[in-house]
């Protein structure tokens, strides 16, 4: 089964370095999410994992066979197994939506049968079939979206590679590529890179956060959210004691104080519903001013500003 | 037998896909009004020079000399090819801006340097998308002297010469442009360097005159533009003279211009 591997990844531009230390592999049917702010080398990233920036040092093997071989004929080859939807999609706004994807296949090397097929199912799936016959250029943001992503994926790729594919897509569209995307991952490598961090949540197995080119966290979304199952969060109407604090970090099942902002102290426990118990009695029992205990959202939003920025806020909540 | 059949299979799809970048890029020139307004500009001033060299051989003087020497061709039509050459040059930086730089712009270029081809056939398909451009100019200013058949004779071989010519010349235009086209970045400046190029050329050729043998000329720098200049090379296909060296000359150029700037292409698409 053909995977994607990044090895020791060093990309520049010029004498400036964008992007060091990068390894990673992605496995046929995972999605991986790239994240990191602005100027942090996703894009570059990318452009390395489509085969439009070749590595100073390191390599990108898809399916074991290097992205950027120096026999041109090879790299034509590899190239007819990458999809890449960039984040300005590549159109041609003098063409309808069926003539673009026509010529997209004919570059491709698809012959006229196997580009029908695509070019049907692909307009069904996206829902595009009432645009088919449209100019590009007169086409909403969405649409256009929803074209480029067509042409990524119109050749049937090994390797998808997607810069913010869900950008300017209203909420309906969004529930439709997010669906398409669903149904994309079976047998095929995808890597996405968005700045919505709900959708990188809800549609990548694992996330790689980059930070001044270098990668900072690597991790299974599904880890990252156990990670923050063992924290819970307390808010005080009033200021919080020493004298409370001390006794709350001495509670049956409470491992420490993770910190104290703004009238929340989080908690993290060896034993969550022990500590949850062992918080209600104290409370009761001392009258503390105790709004509600919580156990918080493990959010990707803050993950990603904690990692990005240094902030340390958690921001959503549920139940314990 | 097989063997061959096995090869032209294999390339059938990128001979299939250079024509259509090809098909695609003369297609958007007849999109806007660009095409449109430079076949009509054309028309309109290679007409001109129809007329006023028609009124020539048959003012009735110099008709009885002229016709005697070169006769209707040569008279008429020559001019015509000589003032469409100089009309490609004029033309060459618009068309060949266009070549990478717009699709730079619109990212499409993003679906090209993904494609599974060798950029060789992408440069291809672009340059026969300008040839295809200069192509409909020719036939179209072909069209005048054929017109004349209706009241005189003429001579096809030397026509056909001239078609050869100016078909050579416009085929180096379009390859020096597609190459300038891959090192810069933006439209405007490659369509400036083109033009101020082509231009210097044509400039450094008149003032070094039209010599026979570039042996007379004086200098070696002159010797050189002598050389190098394309109305030198031009001059006898327009009197008829099917010269192989000449023509080696126009395809020489457009051979070095492509490959360059295939391998300027594949640079770039190493290292976007």
């Amino acid at each position: 089964m053909p995977s994607v591997e990044a090895i020791a990844l060093e990309l520049s531009y010029g004498s400036r370095l964008a992007v060091a230390e990068l390894s990673f592999e992605v496995v046929p049917g995972r999605v991986l999410g790239l994240l990191g702010p602005n100027g942090a080398g996703k894009s570059t990233t990318m452009n390395a994992l489509s085969g439009l920036h070749a590595p100073v040092t390191g390599q990108v093997l898809l399916d074991g066979e290097d992205l950027y071989p120096p026999q041109p004929a090879k790299a034509a080859r590899i190239r007819r197994k990458i999809g890449y939807l960039p984040e300005r999609p590549p159109l041609d706004p003098e063409l309808t939506v069926e003539e673009y994807l026509e010529y997209c296949g004919q570059l491709r090397g698809m012959d006229r049968m196997a580009r029908q097929g695509a070019l049907n199912r692909l307009c069904g799936e996206l829902r595009l079939e009432d645009e088919r016959r449209r100019v590009i250029g007169r086409l909403s943001k969405g649409t256009r979206q929803r074209v480029g992503l067509a042409q990524a994926v119109l050749h049937g790729p090994e390797l998808v590679v997607l810069d913010e594919p869900i950008v300017g897509l209203d909420p309906n569209q969004t529930d439709q590529v997010r669906g398409f995307l669903q149904g994309l991952r079976e047998g095929r490598c995808i890597v996405i890179s968005s700045h919505l961090l709900h959708e990188v949540g809800s549609l990548c197995d694992e996330i790689l956060v980059l930070r001044d080119g270098r990668p900072v966290l690597h991790q299974n979304v599904s880890a990252l959210a156990a990670g923050q199952t063992e924290l819970l969060h307390m808010r005080w109407y009033e200021p919080v004691t020493p004298d409370a604090l001390q006794e709350l970090a001495s509670l049956p099942g409470i491992d420490r104080i993770e910190d104290v902002t703004s009238g929340v102290v989080a908690l993290r426990c060896r034993d969550r519903r022990r500590a949850f118990r062992s918080l209600v009695r104290a409370c009761s029992a001392n009258g503390w001013p105790v709004e509600e205990i919580f156990r918080p959202n493990p959010s990707l939003e803050t993950v990603f500003r904690r990692l990005t920025t240094g902030e340390r806020e958690e921001r959503g909540r549920q139940g314990p | 037998m097989s063997a061959k059949s096995a090869v032209a299979r294999a390339l059938e799809p990128t001979v299939k896909a250079t024509l259509s970048i090809a098909s695609r890029e003369l297609r958007n020139g007849f999109i806007g009004p660009f095409g449109w307004l430079a076949l009509s500009m054309t028309q309109f001033i290679i007409g001109v020079v129809f007329v006023v060299r028609l009124q020539l051989f048959l003012d009735p003087p110099r008709a009885a000399v002229l016709s005697s020497y070169w006769g209707l061709t040569r008279i008429v039509s020559a001019p015509l090819y000589e003032w469409l050459g100089f009309l490609f040059l004029l033309l060459a930086p618009l068309l060949t801006m266009r070549a990478l730089n717009t699709d730079r712009q619109g990212n499409m270029n993003v679906v090209l340097l993904l494609a599974p081809l060798p950029s060789r056939e992408i440069v291809i398909g672009k340059f026969l998308a300008i040839l295809g451009f200069y192509g409909i100019q020719i036939c179209l200013v072909t069209l005048l002297p054929i017109s004349l058949l209706s009241g005189g004779r003429l001579d096809w071989g030397l026509l056909g010469a001239q078609v050869m010519g100016i078909v050579l010349l416009g085929s180096a235009f379009a390859a020096f442009g597609v190459w300038i086209s891959t090192l810069v970045r933006e439209p405007a400046p490659a369509a400036v360097i083109c033009f101020a190029v082509l231009l210097l050329s044509w400039l450094l050729s008149w003032r070094s005159g039209r010599a026979a043998d570039p042996s007379e000329l004086q200098g070696d720098a002159a010797y050189w533009i002598h050389y190098l200049s394309w109305q030198r090379h031009l001059e006898p296909f327009l009197r008829g003279l099917v010269d192989t060296g000449h023509a080696a000359f126009f395809l020489l150029l457009d051979c070095a211009c492509l490959l360059a700037a295939t391998w300027r292409l594949e640079r770039v698409r190493r290292s976007r």
